[in-house]
């Protein structure tokens, strides 16, 4: 009793379908330079938008939920925010340890080990001035990518100059050569500071050996900063100075230049929680200890002890350079494994013999009533998991079902409770079973399945790779269901939701993360299949997002970079208000026309055009878009720039999950070029991208940065908490917005939409078929 | 608020929810919308039932039959998650977290008769991804069990990439399994299931 009670009174969180939580921000909200939503507490919501379990579910289901879960609930009351935070749990004691600049490796200094494929971390880490915030990836077995935002402070205390705390970001990327092998020790090369600003930039070759169980020796060469101390000369040539510009360019003439230096480490794990380092640093600091004396660098000696908590988190307590104390946390989710070990939810409904004929009148196809009561008993069973039912057609041997499924994050998991639900309510005759998941009132695909094959594999070692190549996906054209075949009731429809949320906007220089809390509104009225008005609305309750002491300085169109102004002054703000209709031109086509206040900073018209074919890993889109600049106020008024922009984009995703897209076109500032995106996903829906784009804006016309470029990460939540939800933590993190290669941001474009339904997704995920 | 002392303050909060309290965990069904679904079907009242326990997370809970297919019952909790048994022999559980999806599983006069044979188990990883293992197995010759009177206690020890894994059935005369303690996956473990007296 005492847990419902408090079940009842927590306030519950809500993130929508493109919502954001944690420190993840919505991609489609990019108006702002980079933004981190999260989605507190308390609201009301439709069923449509956010399905949600009432609180007051059986005590008895919960109770076993949490006792295979593994704990208990009894203690049930709300506290933080972060759900990032709880899958962050990779048990890890053994895992190559992570250093202060967040890559693989000592102390101050890199090491030759990776982490494992895939793995994903987060290292925040501050000794003296020196404050390091980084994001790393693997992007495979042996290739690593980190994102690092770096302070320091006391930086005019001896050299004036207008910020009292220097900020930079930097981009890393280091390759393994030698995995360890039994005389081998694992090497890896790294450059630091790719594409910045150039203060962090440094090489490194660095090679680990692992002695016994519990020691790993490590030793190195560095240069740049990693070659600013105790060098032994400069093999290949000098260090050219380099024009650091707008910053953003690869600065490729000064890598392995200069002087070179070694440096070496030692990791010993003393307990399984607990390490021990020592290393010797080559790095002189030599700007900030030297020059501008923001610490005072005693010795090349550093001391560290690392602890691993039960939940994987890493936290570290160093002595530094003799004359500092660190400290470092860091975080590790490895998408391989879920913190839930998978999914949570019940199990399917039992295939078993098939139902026997004299169940339904002999003449049960021409008998209106009967398939009426199929209909609406697999309507009734599929609800159970969020599934709804469009339509039903039924001849004697064959089904055809319309699905939408609005709850379970993996597609062949719809379709294979989908084709539980036929085989439970249909007549024996019936063998040929027609799923069409439908998006956006249109059928992605047909998912044709055999009912004997499910018969016979329900319980068949290996199901899910026979089920795969016994099934067919089809491509659906101008079939439409009788008049009588649709459940009733479906249009119109209306659903709304209402909920809190945060905005955060990241790395202006005075205040490098900035925040806005408020409440925001939507609502959706489906008129007919594939016809839809959409809109939301913000208020703010508190934060200083909108700060508008800066101005940009942009001599492009402020397409995005008056963000501030936008979020100062939009207050409520009419974030969307259109209405959008999807329609299937054809065989392999798709259609979307988009018109109204289609986000924050622009309204007007958007058209697409997509050709999919579903047994293709390829796709090509058009889109072309009329649109006008809104209102600071972001209501119904339009400023006088009007433009129209469009991309032709191609689509491919390659067998190993990764996905390439190009777009080509004309950007909102009027400019021309091309934006290439790779993004690694995983099956469960995890996302790792980068994207960068080039246009016919010089570097120096469009600012800092050079061009536009960032990453972006999709964490789905069904994989945190092995719940049924299709909601995702969404975040870009564009080390600057400036207004060069800034695209429309419209919502629900095509590709995305459908492609879940199509073989090369469908394949993917297919292990969930029969969970 | 400056940038360290708000950096701070999201990495507290961060900790505090990494600290896996079942608080948080709690609330995350709250936050996760959907939840973990409803089952839809429930096994007949008066059903037979047993205790499943799962010593790796120290739990133990009723599940009831929910149908027979043959040599197959499949057996519901009451929250939906599943369990199916081949003649007494785990061939699949679903809502366990690392769900053993599929297995192929030897007959009980194999195991009486101490075949040696192979095993395969398909599990699904976090990504969704079913992974094959395979192991090769050796099965001691049954002991009469002191234990549960009337059965013989066989062994069925069994090695794999993953390393070794070793299940105990407790067979009646009849050949049926009265009683067992199965490998279910690296995620879960082992399950035991016994029948549940009224």
């Amino acid at each position: 009793m005492l847990h419902l009670l408090m079940a009842a009174s927590l306030p519950w969180f809500a993130v929508d379908r493109n919502g954001c939580l944690g420190w993840f921000a919505c991609t489609n909200m990019a108006a702002r330079a980079a933004q981190f939503e999260v989605f507190v507490a308390a609201g009301v919501a439709a069923r449509h938008f956010l399905p949600y379990q009432e609180p007051q579910q059986d005590v008895a289901t919960q109770t076993t939920q949490a006792r295979l879960a593994g704990m208990t609930i009894k203690k049930a009351v709300l506290a933080g925010t972060t759900v990032l935070a709880m899958a962050w749990t990779a048990g890890a004691e053994m895992r190559p340890s992570l250093s202060f600049s967040g890559v693989t490796g000592l102390i101050d200094m890199p090491s030759g080990e990776q982490q494992s494929d895939g793995m994903l971390t987060a290292t925040k880490s501050q000794f003296g001035p020196i404050g390091r915030t980084t994001l790393s990836f693997q992007i495979t077995p042996r290739l690593s990518g980190s994102f690092r935002y770096t302070s320091v402070s006391g930086w005019n205390d001896v050299v004036p100059g207008p910020f009292p705390t220097y900020f930079d970001r930097s981009f890393d990327l280091r390759y393994q050569i030698a995995e360890e092998g039994r005389y081998m020790p694992a090497i890896s090369v790294g450059l630091q500071d790719v594409i910045g600003t150039g203060l962090l930039a440094g090489e490194y070759i660095a090679a680990t050996k692992t002695f016994g169980s519990k020691v790993k020796v490590t030793a190195g060469l560095g240069w740049g900063r990693y070659g600013s101390y105790g060098a032994i000369g400069a093999p290949l040539g000098s260090r050219p100075a380099i024009e650091i510009g707008q910053g953003g360019t690869v600065r490729l003439g000064q890598w392995f230049k200069g002087d070179v230096a070694p440096f070496a480490g030692v990791e010993w794990q003393v307990k399984p929680r607990l390490r021990l380092k020592a290393e010797y640093s080559s790095d002189a600091y030599a700007e900030e200890a030297g020059k501008r004396k923001t610490f005072d660098r005693k010795s090349p000696f550093n001391f560290g002890v690392e602890y691993a908590t039960r939940n994987g988190v890493q936290l570290g307590l160093y002595s530094l350079y003799g004359s500092e104390v660190g400290v470092s946390v860091s975080f590790a989710l490895d998408p391989k494994k879920s913190p839930r070990g998978g999914s949570l939810g019940p199990g399917p409904l039992p295939v078993g013999q098939r139902p026997s004929a004299q169940n339904w009148p002999a003449e049960w196809v021409s008998d209106k009533g009967s398939i009426g009561r199929m209909r609406s008993d697999a309507q009734r069973i599929l609800s159970n998991d969020g599934i709804e039912v469009e339509a039903l057609t039924v001849t004697r041997t064959s089904a055809q079902l319309r699905i939408r499924n609005t709850r379970l994050n993996n597609a062949p998991q719809a379709i294979g409770r989908s084709a539980r639900a036929l085989a439970a309510v249909l007549p024996a005759s019936v063998e040929r079973f027609e799923i069409l998941p439908m998006v956006q009132g249109v059928a992605a695909s047909k998912v044709v399945i055999q009912r004997s094959d499910l018969e016979e594999l329900e319980f068949a070692a290996g199901q899910d790779a026979l089920m795969l190549d016994r099934t067919q996906v089809l491509p659906v054209f101008g079939e439409k269901p009788g008049a009588g075949d649709f459940v009733d009731g479906l249009y119109p429809r209306f659903t709304w939701n209402v909920a809190p949320f945060i905005a955060t906007s990241l790395f202006d220089p005075n205040s490098p993360v900035r925040a806005t809390l408020g409440v925001r509104a939507s609502a959706r009225y489906d008129v007919a299949p594939g016809l839809f008005f959409a809109g939301s609305i913000a208020k703010q309750i508190v934060g200083n997002a909108g700060d508008t002491s800066r101005v940009s300085n942009s001599v492009l169109q402020h397409v995005r970079s008056d963000a501030n102004f936008y979020s100062a002054e939009g207050d409520p703000a009419i974030e969307r208000l259109t209405v959008a209709w999807y329609t299937k031109p054809g065989e392999n086509l798709y259609g979307r026309v988009t018109a109204g206040y289609l986000e924050p900073m622009f309204g007007g018209v958007s058209a697409e055009l997509l050709w999919k074919r579903v047994d293709r890993p390829y796709a090509l889109g058009v889109e072309v878009n009329y649109v006008k600049q809104r209102n600071f106020d972001q209501l119904f008024g339009f400023k006088d720039y009007s433009v129209v922009t469009g991309h032709v984009s191609g689509y491919y995703a390659f067998k190993n999950g990764f996905h390439a897209q190009l777009d080509v076109g004309r950007y909102l500032a009027g400019d021309v070029g091309a934006t290439f995106s790779l993004d690694r996903e995983f099956a469960n829906g995890i996302k790792v991208g980068a994207f960068a784009t080039l246009t016919d804006v010089p570097f120096e016309d469009f600012g800092e940065g050079s061009f536009d470029k960032g990453i972006r990460i999709e964490l789905p939540l069904a994989f945190l908490t092995g719940m049924q939800t299709q909601k995702a933590g969404k975040v870009t993190l564009r080390p600057l917005l400036r207004d060069g290669g800034a695209r429309l941001n419209v919502s629900d474009r095509l590709y995305d939409q459908v492609r879940d339904y199509h073989s090369t997704d469908l394949d993917a995920a297919w292990g969930r078929f029969w969970r | 608020m400056n940038a360290r002392s708000l950096t701070a303050a999201l990495l507290a909060v961060a900790l505090l929810a990494s600290c896996g309290s079942p608080l948080i965990r709690a609330g995350m069904s709250r936050f996760a919308g959907g939840g973990a679904g409803s089952p839809t079907v429930a096994p007949a009242a008066g059903a037979p039932a047993v205790w499943v326990t799962l010593p790796s997370r120290g739990v133990k809970f009723a599940m009831s039959q929910l149908t027979r297919d043959g040599d197959v019952v499949v057996w519901a909790a009451k929250d939906g998650s599943q369990l199916a048994l081949r003649n007494g022999v785990l061939i699949s559980t679903r809502g366990f977290g690392r769900d053993l999806m599929s297995a192929d599983a030897p007959s009980i006069p194999a195991l009486l008769n101490a075949t040696p044979h192979s095993r395969t188990f398909f599990d699904l990883d976090g990504t969704d991804t079913s992974i094959r293992h395979s192991f090769s197995c050796a099965v001691e010759p049954g002991t009469k069990a002191a234990d549960v009177p009337g059965t013989r206690h066989v062994v069925e020890a069994c090695t794999g990439e993953i390393g070794s894994i070793r299940n105990d059935f407790w067979i009646g005369a009849g050949g049926n399994v009265l009683k067992s303690r199965q490998w279910v996956s690296q995620g879960v473990g082992y399950a035991a299931v016994e029948p549940k007296v009224e």
